[in-house]
């Protein structure tokens, strides 16, 4: 892990990366070949073949002259298959019944029966979630404290929950994540929450690349097992990405925006005081709206009055810090918008040539030394056969130009002219018709690449700091009326939505948005459609974005979600990187295993419960644990979901919005419904190896740290589980304490306790006083039952 | 609705005193598995055991006294007395960019003396400090990306000024493990959050045990410091009876499994948990100091953080962060004279003590000793501008220049290192980029940094992304 070698990359940061050079060829690279047909092969042991999976292991294993290792006995299989499917353990009286019928069609009844229970999409979603950073909060405690959350991203996570129950067919489940606004016909109102899955990221302090980067980064990893994040300031280092590809995607979600007030995914007339919250988002959404309103106007006319202004300042000075850099900038009235003056610089780059009717004699006039204009009176001097512009023209050459300001006022004057003339005044309802030489002006100021007029949503970029202040203050309060509701809000969901007009993206040079590069269309990977360019056409693409990735000739996306469902099932992954299936990760370790996996998910129509059937009825899956299956300790959800479950206090009531958990030992709700709090994640989430919701988890990690003990031992939490068990009639009232340490043991470990177990328990409830203020020896054995080994790992 | 707010009265501070320790559970990176071996049952290396870097180190652990917020270079280390001369007009070389606009060339309040045989010129707000001048190592020509503290917090912790990228203690504590297993590797601690907060000390990719473990001081009692290092409902005795009972539980479902590190390494982690419990608390817990070491440090927050953070070295622990205070205290937008000199007076005399203490005690010449905060601030007055701090006393955000010192192992003392501009706006001989001082602060800790390396998502990271020069001209 620890990499002292050497190898680190990139190790220089020599020279400006071309902009883009076509993709490496995508080669003989396993991952991006068309999924393999090898049939299930033939073996010795047919007795161990369950399902196809047995028979590809088992051949590996048999051509190393080895065997499946034996099956595991019924109540290690029942504990197993209930951990991997509902995250919760079996009841004695459960494994008992178990026992007694066990078969092949019992286990098979068995799976359904988790399968079709509620709490299985609890224990799946959360798998889900983890690829898609899901946190209930935004970024940056400091600057939104108690109004952190996001009021509505639980309905993501109960999206996820119910897609997963429902056995949403994966490849719905890929295309509502990405684009559930724009199916035909439209879907269901609860799959639009599904979109949470591009809106939920951190806000990376409000810069829009970062977050569009880290919609790249969630759907190529999270999807595609592909790092297509790393293409952002260079073409990928060692997979067939390039920087084309990377803005391609850049377009796609560039030309996507969050809307300030969401859809409501329910009826307000069904949730108890929905109508009047409705009442009240709306008063506040429409004070933020005319706080827009009236700041687009004003900046609006502005920016007009002032273009020769712009003009000027462009084309006499070199651009400053406040236009290449991103950096939050606090602006007076006054000041010139640095991102106004770009795009100034940009046009005068692109038109102050010689031949530009409009910018000709601008690059004449411009072009004279200073003593032309010091000395007298600067002259037009034009050049034969010129199409210059006569109204530029007729006006500089009316114009006294005693310094260059007055050149850029003639110009800004007749742009402003123009514009104005366009418009229909008070008492004229038709404008009269521009000349063409004034439409040619008119294109300046308002065609394509005009600097200085803008679509409303980029209102705030030009505010003044109170006006901005004041802006952020009005979006704040749209979250902090739901998120400080007295009783829940209507559910909206977190949608994106086209913008009217699609981002042709360009190519940021070494990733710096203040280094335009050339144009490349929105497009999907070019290394997954056999390295020819796929453009998009559909509005922003998202819809074709989301075919191109459940495309049946797009080997990726069930190879890397099959292999996911498999490092579930076995600890360990078939392709140690689940996120990076490129040339640096590891291949996988039964190839034609992986490739008939996912041939068998897409042929199943993409169902997940298919998926799991297909593992878990394998005697691959009941071996005994060894090589072929690790032991493994249960995971935050499952320890923390286990003990309420064995101490009667679990709550299964589904879905709504977060409760903390982590800090009160109250909490009776299922993990998955813990308050996820991104950038102060509890201690318990932490330590228990909880996958970071700042970006798409690879995989979480597995310690074992001295704080587990430290909240096994300490946190009132268990202290409370452990008195609630005892509380329990089965073991309060049993006879005696023999009885009573049976009852303790069936109903937290599923089994009686040995002899020689009953001898230890009751020595140790000899040897331990009742004190004042402590746990009682019944309460302390019972903890120490529930932290025990056997009680937090699964053989 | 909000989970944050309808918690009956005992629970949210309770839930407030876990949130304010950031990593919480935090001790989170506490841990390693066996208390004092390096290798796990299983024979693998634990992550968190002393490891040994490229070369031979100058210094084995880092304080870095973090005066979040931005102190101002020209009323503290960097004096500039062509600041005097145009008092009230327009710096000739006019103003740079930084967030807020600014108007003429504010001379700094204080008085600057030389000290020491180096005779480094110091503010008289740190004359404490300057008690020590011999051993300091000023780098007057400090610079970084942009003048808001988010991003220039991060960029000074994690050399990146957005991304998750891991704090450069994750990146030490990571290359070099650390020597004391009952407790943390990499501890923050801060009166509350400083700006940019948990993401200051995140290990982001890096495994989650190597994040720092961020400790309120604004709670003063060790025992609550750390989440669960206390049991309120069983007495050391009764806890101890109950881990003999788990532990012959443990042991007799490992005799019916065989050999197993992960059954092991639990088993371990109750009797390291056991031990952290008296080991952690006291590391924390001053009282246990002499009363003149307590009156050498003085008492106020910040001094206490600077005696906590001996104690903390001297145990093992790699890096240790002490921040000055909650959000960014020595942001002095305004009234600078007053607030300067306030800041400067809660930490002034806990510098000097610790850097007296380090010596007494033989830690100086391996311990790194960092003192400056993300950015400094400008030369030229902030103007009074509807919705700024500014009242025309103060100063606002420079990233173009600034002052860092380091002191102790491997960097020479009484010496200083670069500089600013005329009028300390600008660094402009010898600059050094927050790339560079992570690198030179990797390099005397033994690491090349372009070779401290981790694989994610497809790409070898380090902490100094593309850039970074180790600054030779003040390694001792």
């Amino acid at each position: 892990m620890l990499s002292l070698g050497g190898g680190a990359w990139p190790t220089t940061a020599a020279g400006a990366s071309p902009p883009s050079t076509p993709p490496k060829a995508s080669g003989p690279h396993w991952a991006y070949q068309p999924l393999g047909t090898a049939a299930p092969p033939s073996v010795l042991a047919t007795d161990r073949i369950g399902t196809p999976i047995d028979a590809f292991i088992q051949a590996s294993l048999e051509a190393r002259g080895r065997s499946l290792a034996p099956g595991v006995d019924s109540r290690t299989w029942l504990r197993r298959v209930s951990s991997d499917l509902i995250g919760l353990p079996p009841t004695f009286e459960q494994i008992q019944r178990f026992q007694a019928e066990d078969s092949t069609v019992t286990r098979a009844r068995v799976i359904d029966g988790l399968l079709a229970n509620p709490r299985y999409g609890e224990r799946w979603g959360r798998h889900w979630l983890d690829v898609a950073r899901y946190a209930d909060t935004k970024d940056l405690v400091l600057l939104y404290g108690r109004d952190a959350l996001r009021p509505f991203a639980y309905t993501y996570r109960d999206y996820v929950i119910r897609a997963f129950n429902d056995d949403l067919p994966f490849d719905e489940f890929v295309r509502d994540q990405i684009a559930a606004d724009l199916a035909t016909p439209p879907v269901e109102p609860w799959r639009l929450a599904a979109m949470g899955f591009l809106t939920l990221g951190r806000l990376f302090d409000n810069n829009r690349h970062d977050q569009i980067d880290d919609q790249i980064d969630t759907v190529s990893r999270g999807f595609l097992g592909l790092t297509v994040a790393c293409a952002r300031c260079h073409d990928h280092k060692y997979d067939a990405v390039s920087m084309a590809d990377y803005y391609g995607l850049y377009g796609v979600f560039a030309s996507t925006e969050q809307p300030h007030v969401m859809p409501l995914i329910e009826d307000p007339k069904t949730v108890p005081g929905g109508p009047e919250f409705e009442t009240r988002l709306a008063q506040a959404r429409k004070e933020l709206e005319d706080h827009i309103d009236a700041e687009y106007a004003k900046w609006s006319r502005i920016l007009l009055e002032r273009f020769g202004d712009y003009l000027l300042r462009a084309a006499t000075t070199e651009p400053g810090f406040a236009e290449t850099a991103q950096f939050f900038l606090s602006l007076t009235p006054d000041d010139f918008r640095p991102a106004i003056l770009l795009r100034t610089r940009r046009l005068l780059g692109q038109r102050s040539r010689p031949d530009d009717p409009v910018f000709g004699p601008w690059h004449q006039l411009m072009g004279l030394p200073d003593s032309a204009f010091a000395e007298g009176r600067a002259r037009l001097d034009i050049p034969a056969g010129a199409t210059w512009n006569p109204r530029i023209v007729e006006a500089l050459q009316r114009a006294s130009l005693t310094n260059r300001s007055e050149v850029a006022s003639v110009y800004g004057r007749l742009f402003l002219e123009v514009h104005r003339n366009s418009r229909p005044s008070t008492n004229t309802v038709t404008p009269p018709p521009l000349r063409p030489e004034e439409r040619e002006l008119l294109a300046v100021v308002e065609g394509p690449g005009s600097p200085v007029v803008f679509p409303r949503r980029e209102t705030p970029d030009y505010m003044s700091r109170p006006d901005k202040d004041r802006y952020g203050g009005l979006v704040l309060n749209l979250d902090k009326l739901a998120a400080h509701a007295t009783s829940r809000p209507p559910a909206r969901a977190m949608v994106v939505t086209d913008l009217p007009e699609p981002q042709t993206p360009r190519i940021f040079l070494r990733g710096s948005p203040s280094r335009p590069g050339p144009q490349v269309p929105r497009g999907f990977l070019r290394v997954l459609n056999g390295g020819r360019e796929q453009p998009f056409h559909s509005g922003s693409g998202r819809a074709e974005l989301a075919e191109a990735i459940v495309s049946t000739n797009n080997p990726l996306t069930a190879r890397v979600f099959v292999n996911r469902v498999w490092m579930h099932h076995f600890g360990e992954p078939l392709v140690s990187s689940p996120t990076d299936f490129g040339v640096r990760g590891d291949p996988p370790l039964h190839p034609e295993l992986l490739d008939w996996l996912a041939g068998e998910f897409i042929r199943s129509g993409w169902s997940v419960k298919h998926l799991h059937r297909v593992i878990l009825r394998s005697s691959t899956f009941a071996q005994q644990v060894g090589e072929g299956y690790p032991r493994r300790r249960l995971d935050l959800e499952a320890m923390r979901d286990g003990l309420l479950a064995v101490s009667g206090r679990l709550e299964t009531a589904s879905g709504g919005p977060p409760s903390d958990m982590a800090g009160n030992p109250l909490a009776v709700r299922r993990t998955v419904y813990g308050l996820v709090d991104r950038q102060n994640l509890p201690g318990l989430f932490r330590s228990f190896d909880f996958a970071t919701p700042d970006q798409c988890a690879e995989r979480r990690p597995h310690t074992t740290v001295p704080q587990q003990a430290l909240f096994a031992l300490n946190s009132p939490f268990v202290q409370e589980q452990a008195r609630a068990v005892v509380e329990l009639p089965e073991v309060a009232q049993a006879h005696g304490s023999v009885e009573r340490l049976q009852a303790l043991y069936r109903r937290i470990l599923a089994r009686n306790p040995s002899s020689q177990e009953l001898g230890q328990g009751l020595q140790f409830l000899e040897a331990t006083p009742r004190r004042e203020g402590e746990l009682a020896p019944w309460e302390q054995l019972a903890q120490v039952l529930l932290i025990s080994n056997e009680a937090v790992f699964i053989d | 609705m909000n989970p944050l707010e309808h918690l009956p009265p005992r629970l949210q501070t309770r839930r407030q005193m876990l949130s304010h320790m950031g990593t919480g559970l935090g001790l989170l990176s506490l841990a390693p598995l066996l208390a004092d071996e390096s290798r796990s049952a299983s024979g693998d290396t634990h992550p968190l055991a002393p490891k040994t870097p490229h070369f031979k180190p100058r210094a084995r652990r880092i304080i870095h006294i973090y005066l979040n917020g931005g102190p101002s270079q020209v009323d503290t280390f960097d004096p500039k007395p062509a600041l005097l001369k145009y008092a009230g007009q327009r710096l000739p070389s006019g103003n740079l960019t930084t967030e807020r606009p600014l108007g003429a060339a504010l001379p700094s309040p204080f008085t600057f003396q030389r000290h020491g045989q180096s005779g480094l010129e110091i503010s008289e707000i740190f004359s404490k400090t300057a008690a020590h001048a011999d051993d300091l190592c000023l780098i007057r020509s400090m610079h970084a990306n942009s003048p808001n503290h988010e991003q220039s917090m991060r960029l000074m912790n994690c050399g990146d000024e957005r991304l998750s990228r891991p704090s450069y203690g994750a990146w030490i504590t990571y290359g070099l493990g650390t020597e004391n297993q009952n407790l943390p590797g990499y501890i923050a601690m801060c009166p509350g959050l400083p700006v940019s907060d948990v993401s200051n000390w995140r290990a982001a990719f890096l495994p989650g045990i190597y994040q720092g473990t961020h400790i309120n001081t604004k709670q003063s009692q060790p025992d609550q410091l750390l989440e669960n290092i206390t049991n309120a409902r069983l007495g050391r005795d009764s806890q101890r009876r109950q881990l003999d009972l788990l532990a012959e539980l443990n042991a007799e479902h490992q005799r019916q499994r065989g050999d197993d590190p992960q059954l092991e390494a639990r088993i371990q982690s109750f009797e390291l948990a056991y031990r952290m419990q008296l080991e952690a608390t006291d590391a924390f817990d001053i009282s246990r100091e002499p009363a003149h070491v307590r009156e050498m440090y003085g008492n106020t927050v910040q001094s206490r953080q600077l005696l906590i953070a001996r104690r903390l070295i001297e145990r093992g622990v790699r890096v240790v962060q002490c921040y000055h205070g909650d959000v960014q205290p020595w942001d002095s937008h305004d009234m600078i004279a007053e607030g300067h000199r306030k800041l400067a007076g809660e930490i002034d005399q806990g510098i000097a003590a610790l850097l007296t203490d380090l010596k007494a005690r033989g830690l100086f010449e391996d311990t790194l000793v960092v003192c400056g905060g993300e950015f400094g601030r400008t030369p030229a007055v902030e103007l009074p501008a509807p919705g700024t701090p500014g009242n025309g006393k103060g100063r606002d955000h420079n990233h173009w220049g600034f002052t860092v010192w380091l002191a102790g192992g491997g960097v020479k003392g009484g010496h200083v290192h670069g500089a600013t501009d005329e009028f300390g706006f600008r660094a402009v001989e010898n600059p050094v980029h927050v790339h560079d001082l992570h690198a030179t602060m990797l390099h005397l800790l033994g690491f090349d940094h372009e070779r401290l390396t981790y694989r994610y998502a497809g790409r070898d990271f380090r902490l100094t992304d593309v850039s970074g020069e180790v600054v030779r001209g003040i390694l001792a």
